[in-house]
């Protein structure tokens, strides 16, 4: 039996389970996260289309990734090519909203550094993260 | 078998013992003659969470007024899965169709929070019930908004999203507990939802990164309350309403005038 854990990427950061569940094989993993997959992005596809989950076993670099538009079913009419490129933008969407969540953070920090470098008061943390990071 | 109701007559502190039951709504809403039909026999237990009340097709034997925990109702499939279709708090009762006669529970009643609960036994309720008027009548309007309930429900489930629904079911459990802490554990989370585990971490870490709410080892801290309620679905303010309609004076008009 092995741990596995799950990480949900949504473009403004990363989620996990780090309790993880115990399964004999890792299609049984894989086939669990599928069905996580499914149940996240029920009735809200369209929102949550660029958001993925990756699956690790015994804290090890990930053994599956699912893409959520890769199952997702409101694709299912689509001819294969069009599939592949909605599932194409749905990923660069992502990259696109991680990259500007970076670019906020980054601002944030910096307002902070100079802040704190004058002896004002400054933004330390947001949603629990320390705004200067380590 | 004839059981012996004290005569409102004999009834010393008729206000003292109203404010009594002033945790629980539903008998507070009720008026002192009917009240008195049930003093004398409902008694006040405490109980943990995990505690099953009834089985599905189980005799109904006690009704429960909950005063600071909840009760939830699940129905249960063939495979042991459980759906939960209804959660009961100080706003209401569990077990209140047996005032009626003896009857089976459909569902599955289950301490969802452990708290305080007045108790009765349920062939006490029902001859409570048959020598009043006013009980008989709230019964019939808490059924029928408990009714409503399950339907509003089976409609969320169908078209609505789960980090909404876990939303909504967050708040509700606060307001039925009284408390912005909400002691559930993923699991029975899951269980409310009809989700995996994984899928309810991963929406409350969601929610705990926007900074709406706190999750620590089975305990919800509700931090933002107004920004769940702007992610919960627009079920919990329909649910909301429908349970302060239920404990009127006169409960079935009420519900009428929530419809209209």
């Amino acid at each position: 039996m092995a741990a596995y854990t799950f990480r949900l990427l949504d473009g403004c950061g990363e989620v996990e389970d780090e309790t993880g569940v115990n399964f004999g094989h890792p299609d049984h993993a894989i086939r669990y996260a599928r069905d996580v997959v499914h149940e996240l992005m029920r009735n809200r596809e369209l929102e949550t289309r660029s958001w993925r989950l990756d699956v690790y076993e015994n804290g090890d670099g990930p053994i599956c990734t699912i893409p959520f538009a890769s199952i997702d079913p409101t694709l299912d009419h689509l001819i294969p090519n069009l599939r592949t490129m909605v599932e194409g933008i749905s990923e660069r969407q992502r990259l696109l909203k991680e990259a500007l969540h970076a670019a906020d953070a980054t601002v944030q920090e910096s307002r902070a550094l100079v802040a704190r470098s004058r002896g004002k008061p400054y933004l330390a943390s947001r949603f629990g993260r320390s705004t200067i990071r380590d | 078998m004839v059981w012996s109701i004290p005569m409102v007559s004999r009834l010393e502190h008729p206000t003292k013992i109203l404010n009594k039951y002033a945790g629980n709504r539903l008998l507070a809403a009720l008026p002192e003659p009917a009240i008195a039909l049930l003093e004398p026999d409902l008694r006040q237990v405490t109980l943990p969470q995990g505690v099953v009340c009834f089985g599905a097709g189980d005799a109904i034997d006690q009704v429960y007024f909950p005063r600071t925990g909840m009760i939830s109702l699940f129905v249960t499939t063939g495979d042991g899965d459980m759906i939960q279709t209804s959660s009961v708090g100080c706003e209401g009762a569990v077990g209140v169709q047996c005032g009626n006669g003896p009857c089976l529970s459909f569902t599955r009643a289950i301490v969802q929070i452990g708290g305080n609960f007045w108790v009765i036994s349920a062939p006490r309720f029902e001859v409570a019930t048959s020598r009043s008027a006013e009980l008989r009548e709230l019964i019939f309007a808490y059924i029928e908004t408990l009714w409503a309930e399950a339907q509003q429900n089976a409609a969320c489930n169908a078209i609505h999203d789960g980090s909404s629904r876990l939303c909504r079911w967050l708040l509700q459990c606060a307001d039925r507990t009284g408390s912005d802490q909400v002691l559930l554990t993923q699991e029975f989370l899951a269980e409310m939802l009809g989700v995996r585990r994984t899928t309810v971490t991963l929406l409350a870490q969601e929610l705990q990164k926007r900074g709406i709410l706190r999750y620590s080892r089975g305990r919800i801290t509700i931090l933002d309350r107004a920004a769940l309620e702007g992610c919960a679905c627009d079920c919990y303010e329909v649910i909301r309403k429908l349970s302060t309609v239920a404990v009127p004076q006169s409960p079935a008009r009420s519900l009428a005038s929530f419809l209209r």
